[in-house]
């Protein structure tokens, strides 16, 4: 076994995270765990160990390299270690929750322990919180029963008197802690000083049977009233309201910033001018002092919290910094900014498990995304849970690096992570509903990253645009597929069908997919006897290059209705690619005339002689229907003309349609204007 | 002939050599011939527990804690199973015994890189070995001859050439793995155990309820 210091009494033990034999205090928190391990052989020498100790035990500032504790850190990621320290069982007499210094940071002053003053948990069947001894009971003051006004000859006879009573060692420790001077500043600060000596012995008595009421307290001097909250922090138990301690914690970090080192300055001298000890004269003492109050308030808050059950803890975290931020919106107080570092360090190993877990779901949503949406989906659904709990966890620290004007990092990198999945799905794999959930939550999860939130903002505003694009297209679609789909019987005796729908126009078990139509004509002609009318023959032709159907038929209702789904469903993009065709410079037959984008080549017809082509411009030409035919003729020379039928000249309809168009667009000079 | 041959190197026609290679393929392989090697009582015991791949009851990462421990049969089933195991990067392991929590036996393991190190937890009472291996291992395809000891090692794994000796009076020793394998590793000083894994033994030996010295 590794040779090693306990982390929190300096005790030598075997074994680097095993509970010490001297306090039974074990190692609970990641950074416990990381200080443990520094404490021992495994990375420090047995000089440093025997410093290590020397501090512990005096109270002094831990001198641990920082290079030391990232080792130990490193080595806490490994998972198979992590489970075992779950699973490790706790000392029976370690309290539950060892008071334990913040790494490298050095501990609350170190005060006398009475033995008789052990502290435990409070009974259970007792509904508000109670103690029997607390940090300030164990003050130099508190355990000779000696006030701030007493002088030396008083503080030397209380403290022979008490040792008939309480452990010798420790009545003489409390008695040089405070005769000294160089001491006795330091048990003053963590006393109450401004108080006089009865109201403070009432304070303290109030401390152990109603520890809460004394956050009611009106009219004490700040320092002393926090050294009270600080000690009434040892009352929280894992059962404590969320809600109220995160209040608690407020009210602790705005009433430390208004400790002011002159106002301390002011009361303890005005004692030692009664009690006989030489005034403090140096400024900085006091300020040093408070610093270390401070420290020593958030390891009291830090103690408190690790009480908690670990999503209480991480829920009051996250109350308080919203609370005192306003959402990350304000400065924090001090006391809230260490206390989230704080928090940061211990959750560092968590959330980088987290993150890695993160990075497998999105490696694995990217290697699955070639199967297609389903195979992703499952990978989605777990990075959204796995996301949630790492932003449950980083909540606090999000909001706190907000109100700081910074961005945490490991929350940007970890929402650009998925961001970037989001991107790659939609960009490579065109899965929309995946990308903008995943964008949806970077959105909720990330706003407190203003970087983040920012860029993501975009993402989404883009990926709505697009949905709502594909929806409209796809409503358009849908409806065109209604308008176009039509279905017909012909015949009298034996019937075929004729049928159109966005799979195709079919007749007679021929179909036609509704791309490859290249051509259509329809005409209807009526018949009569010696000038009775005897009905009307329909004909609708369509095909491609290589075949054409043709439909006869007598219903005119079903002539004209079928019609107006062909002109939809095939006749709208052949008039676009004629179009698209004369303006790449094509010319195109119909009939005698031949279709140019800026005009027409039509006939001159000569009584005698052969017939002349002629070019016209369309603003030369009108048009005209005659004889089942479609005309177009030059305004100024009736002999130049053209006639198209409709029922056998592919696509006259279409060209017709294209110049009756074209003469509504004034100044027209180009057929082609018709497609911008 | 074929693995007997690679195995040993040679193309042995004595029929007393090629039945000393049945008898190692044998200890190595056949589970049966496994449970014959121990104890009437043990074997007894052993054929009478359950005979599964994985405690179905198990809770945590498979072989990695004591509550999912990795069943197998008997003592030579430990030494055969874990003889078998590689990394994903293709290393087999060296390995040692610890002691035990409760019935479960604790296994300290290095890759023949020293570049890996590995706690294991082994069930012995089962009638057969576990046809799963825990995370990031797998079954080697090579010859799985014995690569550890049932033994504590206090040098682990640099007393492994006096601890194969050792196993001659067993009559395993032939079926240990040649110490060409792993001597230029140990002359090289490769074995070196991370800081995490130092941290696991500690924590391991300070719940271990039976301890082997030797």
């Amino acid at each position: 076994m590794a040779m090693a210091i306990c982390f929190k009494c300096g005790s030598a033990k075997s074994g680097a995270l095993v509970a010490c034999r001297s306090c039974n205090a074990a190692p609970r928190t990641n950074s416990e765990y990381a200080v443990s391990l520094a404490l021992s052989d495994h990375l420090s020498s047995s000089d440093q160990l025997a410093q290590y100790s020397h501090e512990l035990r005096n109270g002094k500032k831990l001198s641990v390299p920082r290079e030391a504790l990232v080792q130990a850190l490193d080595a806490l990621k490994d998972p198979q270690l992590l489970a075992m320290l779950g699973a490790q069982p706790q000392s029976a007499a370690s309290p539950p929750t060892p008071a334990a210094p913040a790494p490298i940071r050095q501990p609350p002053p170190a005060a006398p322990v009475a033995p008789q003053r052990a502290a435990s948990a409070p009974p259970p069947s007792k509904p508000e919180p109670r103690l029997t001894t607390t940090a300030l009971h164990q003050s130099a003051f508190a355990v000779l029963s000696v006030t701030t006004r007493d002088n030396r000859k008083r503080i030397v006879e209380l403290a022979e008197e008490k040792s008939l009573k309480l452990d010798h060692d420790v009545c003489q420790k409390a008695r040089s802690d405070l005769t000294n001077p160089r001491t006795r500043l330091s048990a003053e600060v963590a006393w109450l000083p401004g108080v006089s000596p009865r109201k403070a012995s009432q304070l303290v008595e109030n401390l152990l049977h109603d520890p809460m009421a004394l956050r009611e307290e009106s009219g004490l001097p700040t320092l002393a009233h926090l050294n009270l909250l600080a000690a009434a922090f040892e009352a929280v138990d894992g059962n404590h309201d969320a809600d109220d301690l995160a209040e608690f914690i407020m009210e602790t970090a705005y009433l430390a910033e208004e400790l002011a080192p002159e106002v301390v300055l002011r009361d303890i001298n005005e004692d030692r001018a009664v009690s006989g000890f030489p005034e403090v004269r140096a400024f900085d003492q006091i300020e040093a002092e408070l610093t270390e109050r401070k420290r020593y308030y958030r390891w009291a808050i830090k103690d408190a919290l690790d009480r908690l059950p670990p999503m209480t803890l991480v829920q009051v975290m996250t109350e308080t910094v919203d609370g005192v931020t306003s959402g990350g919106e304000d400065h924090a107080p001090g006391l809230i900014d260490d206390l989230v570092d704080s928090y940061e360090v211990e959750i560092q190993g968590i959330l980088q498990q987290e993150g890695e877990n993160v990075h497998k779901l999105i490696k694995a949503a990217r290697d699955h995304a070639g199967s297609g949406e389903v195979a992703v989906k499952p990978y989605v659904d777990k990075l959204d849970a796995v996301a949630r709990n790492w932003d449950k966890i980083a909540q606090p620290i999000q909001l706190s690096s907000k109100a700081r004007g910074i961005d945490h990092e490991a929350s940007r990198d970890l929402a650009y992570e998925i961001r970037s999945l989001a991107i790659d799905l939609f960009n490579k794999h065109d899965m929309l509903a995946q990308s903008q959930r995943l964008i949806g939550l970077i959105q909720e999860l990330f706003s407190e990253v203003p970087e983040i939130a920012d860029r993501v903002e975009q993402d989404a505003d883009a990926l709505t645009d697009i949905f709502q694009q594909r929806k409209q297209a796809s409503a358009r679609r849908d409806e065109w597929a209604r308008e176009i789909t039509y279905r017909a019987e012909i015949g009298v005796m034996f019937k075929d069908t004729l049928s159109i729908s966005p799979q195709g126009v079919s007749w007679k078990g021929q179909n036609f997919p509704l791309d490859s139509i290249t051509r259509v004509r329809w005409g209807g002609v009526s018949h009569s006897v010696n000038g009775i009318p005897t009905g009307t023959t329909y004909t609708i032709a369509f095909g491609n290059r290589n075949s054409e159907a043709v439909v006869e038929l007598k219903k005119q209702d079903i002539y004209s209705t079928f019609i107006d789904k062909l002109w939809r469903a095939v006749c709208v993009r052949l008039l676009t690619e004629m179009l698209e065709a004369l303006k790449e410079g094509r010319s195109l037959h119909f009939g005698d005339a031949l279709l140019h984008d800026d005009g027409i080549t039509l006939v001159k017809r000569k009584f005698l002689g052969s017939n002349e082509q002629v070019r016209c411009s369309w603003d030369r030409v009108h048009v005209w229907s005659a004889d089942g035919s479609f005309c177009i003729g030059a305004k100024d020379d009736k002999k130049i003309n053209a006639g198209i039928s409709y029922i056998h000249g592919a696509n006259t309809h279409v060209l017709e349609q294209a110049i009756r168009m074209g003469f509504k667009k004034p100044g027209l000079r180009r057929l082609s204007e018709l497609l911008q | 002939m074929g693995f007997l041959s690679n195995l040993f190197g040679g193309n042995k026609e004595d029929k007393a050599l090629r039945e000393a290679m049945a008898h190692i393929h044998r200890i190595l392989d056949d589970e049966q011939f496994q449970l014959e090697l121990v104890h009437p009582a043990m074997k007894a015991m052993l054929e009478s527990a359950p005979a599964y791949d994985k405690d179905p009851n198990g809770t945590g990462p498979f072989g990695f804690t004591e509550t999912n421990p990795i069943p197998v049969n008997g003592p030579i089933g430990q030494l055969a199973y874990l003889s078998r195991l590689e990394t994903q990067s293709g290393q087999r392991i060296l390995f040692h015994r610890l002691g035990a929590i409760g019935t479960v036996d604790v296994f300290e393991a290095a890759s023949f890189n020293g570049a890996e190190w590995f706690i294991l937890f082994v069930d012995l009472y089962h009638p057969r070995r576990s046809r799963l291996t825990p995370d990031g291992f797998r079954f080697t395809k090579d010859v799985a001859q014995f690569s550890g000891f049932l033994k504590f090692c206090e040098n682990f794994p640099y007393d492994f050439v006096e601890k194969k000796a050792s196993q001659r009076e067993s009559g395993l020793s032939m079926a240990y793995i040649a110490i060409s394998k792993v001597s230029d590793q140990i002359q090289n000083g490769v074995f070196n155990r991370p800081l995490a894994h130092k941290a696991k033994l500690e924590l391991v030996k300070s719940r271990l309820s039976s301890v082997q010295t030797q």
